[in-house]
């Protein structure tokens, strides 16, 4: 088994909603977007036109950011989901200079959207699942998976653009999509083998 | 044009750990060796336990710097990092030299005679070659930490763990360049002290050069740290002053045979090999530009 997922770059309309939901569902403080949508300008005036890259963790099967971990913290599931233990964290950074995808990040204060002191009931209860001083990642919404549901972000997507699945599955969704319409992987040149594929980039 | 960053991740205090761990191993190296060869014998005891608590001093800042509450134990007590964190490996090898320089240095000082051995005989010298032994990869390592992030085309390079090395002796013939201003030494002994930093200065000049060269070759990326590299503090921080007056000041000394002159001469070179040492950490750490997600 191996958790993968295919953005469909064409569908994709940068609205962000997975931003916000990725925000929402792992209460991450303001400064931290563990999925995040990069706007971009191809061509030159006046064919100019604005893209967008959904972008998190990559999951990859070969991940630099495991390599270089020197306590153990991060760790690859069986499933293939790369996750950071925040008990064996020690904050060091190498793994966020190490990923090439820019898919971890310093946790170093947990501040409240709002300013100091009007912390909201949503931020009390989600802000008590992080550890300061640790680093942050996508987890793929591993709490989620367990209940069978997807990934925030997949859930959210209005444009449909994500499809989640077991890549080791060919008759999985994500596994046929891939295999229809021949997805690429970024930055394949690092030899990082990451599951997340783009359709149509 | 977008404005070029290098990353921001890691800064002063990663800084000072390379400095220190090359300056300590590079100062225990050099005292071993004129102790070997026995020259200026105050000079190397001092230097052999200038080495060890160097290195204890920069070690202590980086966990302070990169260690979150009592995880950062897990760097000793999680072996497995062994085979693939270059700063698991790193932390032991540190350690090891830390506590061979330690075993070896500490019986000729007062206070320490208790100790069941001393320096030159077996068992300490035994000490002292693992130290040694230790002291060549402790320079090397932080070359190894920076060389494996593939992300950062400027780190990701061959020559940077020989630059380091190059760096760390260098600094460490400077600082024992100073202490003798405050010890009994001989022009024989400053004189072996002068060669050894004229030759790592001008293998550092050419490894630097060569550097740049690679950085400014590897993709876009290579190119942007570059030219954070290359900024004026670069050029005339670390090539001229930190490498080129020294190699002119050591050439002069080595010419002259008056103890006070090579004696001033060594000293001036050491400040500016030690800043340039300074600098030249500073600026590869802070050139360091990631490759952007989408290309390079
Ligand atoms: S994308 Fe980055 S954080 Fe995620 S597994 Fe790959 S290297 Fe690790
Ligand atoms: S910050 Fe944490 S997860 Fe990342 S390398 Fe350091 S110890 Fe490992």
């Amino acid at each position: 088994m191996r958790y993968g997922m295919a953005i469909d770059l064409k569908k994709c309309v940068g609205c962000n909603a997975c931003t916000v939901a990725c925000r929402m569902e792992n209460g991450t403080p303001p400064g931290i977007l563990l999925c995040q949508v990069e706007k971009y300008e191809v061509g030159t005036y006046p064919a100019a036109r604005m893209d967008f890259l959904p972008r998190a963790c990559m999951h990859c099967a070969e991940p630099p950011c495991l390599e270089v971990c020197p306590t153990g913290a991060t760790y690859q599931r069986e499933d293939g989901l790369v996750l950071v233990d925040p008990r064996k964290c020690m904050g060091c950074r190498y793994c966020v200079l190490a990923c090439p995808y820019e898919a971890r990040h310093p946790l170093r204060r947990i501040e409240n959207y709002y300013g100091p002191g009007t912390v909201t009931p949503w931020e009390e209860k989600k802000h008590k699942t992080l550890t300061k001083g640790t680093v942050q990642k996508c987890t793929f919404c591993a709490h989620r998976l367990g209940d069978g549901r997807q990934p925030a972000c997949v859930e959210v997507c209005p444009a449909n653009a994500r499809c989640f699945g077991d890549l080791d599955d060919p008759e999985s969704d994500v596994s046929r999509v891939v295999a229809r319409q021949g997805g690429s992987v970024l930055k394949a040149e690092l030899g990082t083998c990451p599951s997340v594929y783009y359709l149509n980039s | 044009m977008t404005e070029i960053k290098g990353q921001k991740h890691w800064g002063w205090m990663v800084v000072l750990d390379l400095f220190l761990a090359g300056l300590g191993a590079g100062t225990f190296l050099f005292s071993f060796v004129l102790d070997r060869l026995g020259e200026c014998p105050e000079l190397a005891r001092i230097g052999t336990l200038i080495g060890p608590v160097v290195v204890l001093l920069g070690s202590v800042l980086l966990l302070l710097d990169l260690g979150e509450g009592g995880h950062v134990l897990r760097l000793w007590f999680h072996p497995a990092a062994l085979r693939t964190s270059w700063i698991t490996r790193g932390a032991w090898l540190q350690t090891g030299f830390i506590i061979f320089g330690f075993a070896h240095a500490l019986p000729r000082f007062a206070g320490f005679a208790w100790l069941p051995w001393d320096a030159s005989g077996g068992l300490g010298l035994a000490f002292g070659w693992a130290a040694a032994v230790l002291a060549l990869t402790v320079p090397v390592y932080p070359g190894m930490v920076l060389g494996v992030i593939r992300s950062i085309p400027a780190w990701n390079n061959a020559a940077l763990p020989v630059l380091f090395l190059f760096a760390g002796l260098n600094t460490g013939i400077a600082v024992l360049q100073l202490v003798a201003l405050g010890v009994t030494v001989d022009v024989a002994g400053l004189h072996l002290l002068a060669i050894a930093g004229l030759v790592l200065s001008v293998l550092l000049l050419l490894t630097l050069a060569a550097y740049v060269e690679i950085v400014r070759h590897t993709g876009t990326t290579g190119r942007a740290s570059a030219r954070l590299l290359t900024s004026g503090v670069f050029v005339w921080g670390v090539a001229v002053a930190g490498l080129v007056l020294p190699i002119v000041l050591l050439a002069v000394s080595l010419a002259s045979t008056g103890l006070a002159q090579v004696r001033v001469l060594g000293a001036v070179s050491a400040v500016l090999v030690l800043a340039g040492g300074l600098l030249l950490r500073h600026a590869v750490v802070t050139s360091g530009v990631r490759m952007t997600v989408r290309s390079d």
